[in-house]
């Protein structure tokens, strides 16, 4: 090898250039360069080499041989069979390998440390971000493309139309966006990289254990069911099941790439900002409250409202909490800086006020299901069975309210306690205080002790002490039953408050008096 | 070109660097020195933007790395010490991938990453999958990809780990290349006699502060002291004691071969030009003199590192 100086200069100094040309580009060239994409052209080079990609379309082709075969063999091209199995293929191909390969992918640039290359390049985030999601895939996109003929001779034979082949294909898209968003965020989140793959590829069983049936279910059914004009009612609209599941998933998908695009900037970085919390327990609670409005069953329909508020909120909260470092990290920055304290919606503030506006959210969200939409009477009936001697559910809202805050706070609380193991202790408290009243309740009931008495232990765990105070037992103590699930909601919320509080103050003078106090200098040397 | 003041980093509840400042000017080579653990690493990655400071300033070129990391790392070039590539790429396609990341138009990539992979002798490599490549030849594809966005600062965390000594030479090329055309280069390594041979700036660091920095001569001067003359006389051997033993600033002489002498000298580089003016001066026929001072080694175990990184 030999050097030339000059001629490095040279290169490097075009180069220059270059990018000053490349700077000034026209609409054009910035509309070209979203598909010129450098990861999504990486992905494009590797999984589609021709030594590599000739394989699996050969297998995909003698698939669709099959089913056309077992289609010709059994007339399932006219009754919607063929498409069905196409579907699931489909489905397996874009949905399940694909997001296995956005996580191994993902988890290898981690594991390697390439990403940081990425990171400190000009690439945005969301560019990267994007793509890992469309290039990672990119070859079960073209093994997915592979199948196209086979629905086209399905849509030959209007089974089904070809309206129906573009929802059925839309929903297939959203379906594997999503699982394809979560294994991304998966990827970017696990703190061992390989585990990340792993993970997704958990995620993905789990889905085809517990969806497994009802995807087939779904899939059997769409070539019959597509092109039907089902409505579905938002805010007492009736809208196009296609359009109102576009708008439920939309948003999910771009909380969860908002996530990933925090950790793709960042390692370190929460998935969420507080606000951005905030903003998608809002958002989901003004989808919840457009889904049920007008809601033939509203009571069952409310309480299923109130656990999925309170699981996504306590999720949030936990991608949203500082570590001890974490908040020394901000307290020692705010001394720094001048300032007092941390502001409340900083990153590496302590939780508190996100938890009480997710609360407050969660206590209209709640209120607004439970109270002010019309009762209709088909939610009564529905209860009508259990007679519930004393119904409200106004206890049933502040149980969800005290259980989110307390949870919030006790996954704070045990973060600014210990700087190890917070998260295994705090794992260790919801176990005692969610799992063990309900298993000590079912066993008792199983054991023949008073119904009441077991219903009241139970009671005591929000899994089950939010429907059980909401009275569908249809026991006579539901008073017993409210309080059983209210008490120890709000107990923990003030317990954990002020350890929140006390460990708070401990950790800021600790770090004033760190700071105050002249550190030994390593190594003497005058010079 | 570089600047660090008062960067502090920590990292579960370790304080990894504190209280860091220092500044890399335009054709300055700053050696990063320290034992291990010492927060090198940590320091770059931080000035990288990959690692989120608990406070400090870091600007590179004027650009605060804090507010626009984006607009500073375009004026960057990282290279680290285990190149992690894409191996399922060609090495074409690899440079490819970053001069695409770094904005520069489709077109005009291929004859820049054929030149720069002719800069680091990787040309007949051109097509080669990267996974065929030794350990030294990946390491010069990650010196070609640091230079595809013509940086103005490079950062290169032990960049000659794993280079053969042909690919050290051509390194050390590279860089001298890029400080002399104005570039700020900030450098780690643990081989402390080529660092001496190129850098003109040391930051000496130890658990995480700031031992000692500044240029190479005035902290060997400061630190180490005296450096030692060697004078060859050819004539006037007698006047050439008198007069250096006159010399407050030199020591005792000793003779150490027939015409040959050494002695302490208290100086710098001017008292030293200045006294071998002198002897000329006085009529002494001089064949040789050479002030030589302790290498950077020297340097470091006088500073009281005992474990190089």
């Amino acid at each position: 090898m030999t050097i030339d100086r000059e001629e490095t200069v040279h290169v490097l100094d075009e180069s220059s250039s270059r990018f000053e040309n490349a700077a000034s580009a026209g609409l054009a060239d910035r509309v070209w360069a979203i598909f010129d994409n450098p990861i999504f052209v990486k992905h494009r080079r590797t999984r589609l080499r021709k030594s590599l990609i000739t394989a699996p379309l050969a297998v995909v082709f003698v698939i669709c041989i099959l089913i056309a075969y077992s289609g010709y063999s059994f007339q399932g091209f006219t009754n919607g069979m063929v498409f069905s199995l196409t579907m699931i293929f489909q489905a397996i191909l874009l949905a399940v390998i694909g997001a296995t390969q956005i996580g191994s992918s993902v988890g290898a640039a981690r594991e390697s440390g390439i990403i940081d290359y990425h990171r400190v390049s000009p690439l945005s985030p969301l560019s990267l971000v994007l793509g890992f999601f469309f290039g990672a895939p990119v070859r079960e996109y073209a093994m997915y493309a592979m199948t196209l003929p086979l629905a086209l001779i399905c849509i030959f034979n209007e089974a089904p139309g070809a309206l129906g082949f573009f929802e059925a294909t839309v929903a297939l898209f959203l379906s594997a966006w999503t699982m394809h968003a979560l294994a991304l965020l998966t990827s970017l989140s696990t703190k061992k990289p390989k585990a990340g793959g792993r993970g997704v590829i958990g995620l993905v069983i789990f889905v085809a254990m517990f969806g497994g049936n009802a995807g087939i279910f779904v899939f059997r059914s769409a070539a019959t069911s597509l092109n039907t004009g089902l409505k579905m009612g938002f805010f007492g609209i009736d809208i196009h099941w296609l359009l109102f599941t576009t708008l439920y998933t939309a948003p999910f998908l771009f909380f969860v790439l908002l996530a990933s695009v925090r950790k793709m900037r960042s390692e370190r970085a929460h998935p969420f900002t507080k606000p951005e919390a905030i903003g998608a327990i809002a958002l989901l609670a003004f989808l919840l409250i457009g889904a049920v409005w007008g809601s033939p069953a509203l009571v069952p329909t409310a309480i299923t409202v109130l656990y999925v508020m309170v699981a996504t909120s306590c999720v949030l909260i936990t991608t949203v909490t500082p570590n001890q470092s974490e908040f020394a990290k901000g307290v020692r920055r705010a001394l720094k800086e001048g300032r007092g304290s941390l502001g409340p919606w900083s990153d590496w503030a302590i939780n508190r006020a996100t938890v009480l506006v997710l609360a407050a959210i969660l206590l209209l969200a709640g209120t607004i299901v439970t109270q002010a939409l019309p009762e209709s009477p088909g939610g009564r009936n529905f209860f009508n069975s259990y007679s519930p001697p004393e119904f409200s559910l106004s206890i049933t809202v502040a149980t969800s309210v005290f259980v989110v805050i307390y949870v919030g706070l006790a996954f704070q609380a045990f973060h600014l306690l210990m700087a190890k193991r917070a998260s295994t202790m705090f794992a260790l408290f919801l176990f005692m205080v969610w799992v063990v009243p309900l298993l000590v309740g079912a066993i008792s009931g199983a054991s023949g002790i008073d119904e009441g008495i077991a219903s009241f232990i139970a009671s005591l765990s929000p899994i089950a002490g939010i429907s059980l105070s909401a009275g569908i037992s249809g026991l006579d103590s539901t008073r017993l039953l409210q309080a059983g699930a209210f008490c120890p909601a709000i107990f923990f919320a003030f317990v954990f408050n002020n350890l929140v509080m006390v460990s708070k103050r401990r950790l800021e003078k600790k770090i004033r008096d760190s700071e105050e106090k002249p550190e030994e200098k390593p190594v003497a040397l005058e010079v | 070109m570089i600047h660090v003041k008062d960067l502090r980093v920590d990292y579960d509840n370790v304080c990894a660097v504190h209280d860091l400042s220092f500044d890399v000017g335009p054709g300055e080579v700053c050696g990063l020195i320290g034992p291990n653990g010492a927060g090198k690493t940590t320091t770059m990655r931080a000035m990288l933007g990959l690692i989120e400071p608990t406070y400090g300033e870091i600007t590179m070129c004027g650009v605060d790395m804090r507010e626009n990391p984006r607009d500073a790392n375009r004026l960057v070039g990282f290279m680290p010490d285990f190149p992690p590539l894409y191996d399922d790429l060609k090495c074409w396609e690899f440079l490819d991938l970053f001069a695409a990341s770094y904005g520069m138009p489709k077109p005009e990539r291929p004859y820049a990453i054929s030149k720069l992979l002719d800069v680091v002798g990787l040309t007949e490599k051109h097509d080669s999958m990267i996974i065929e490549l030794s350990r030294g030849m990946r390491q010069r594809l990650m010196l070609a990809k640091t230079l595809i966005p013509d940086p103005k600062i490079l950062i290169l965390d032990e960049p000659a780990s794993g280079v053969d000594p042909q690919g050290r030479i051509d390194l050390k090329n590279v860089i001298k290349a890029e400080a002399s055309r104005g570039r700020a280069v900030i450098l780690s390594s643990h081989i402390l006699t080529e660092m001496s041979e190129f850098c003109t700036s040391i930051a000496i660091m130890q658990r995480g502060r700031m031992v000692v920095n500044g240029r190479i001569d005035e902290i060997s001067a400061r630190v180490m002291g005296a450096a030692t003359l060697t004078v060859e006389v050819l004539d006037g051997s007698s006047r050439f004691l008198e007069i250096v033993s006159g010399d407050e600033r030199a020591g005792a002489v000793e003779r150490i071969g027939a015409t040959t002498y050494q002695f302490r000298f208290n100086g710098d580089a001017v008292a030293s030009a200045a006294l071998l003016s002198n002897l000329i001066g006085n009529g002494i026929s001089i064949a040789a003199f050479a002030p030589k001072r302790e290498g950077l080694e020297d340097l470091f175990l006088k500073i009281g590192a005992k474990e190089v990184s």
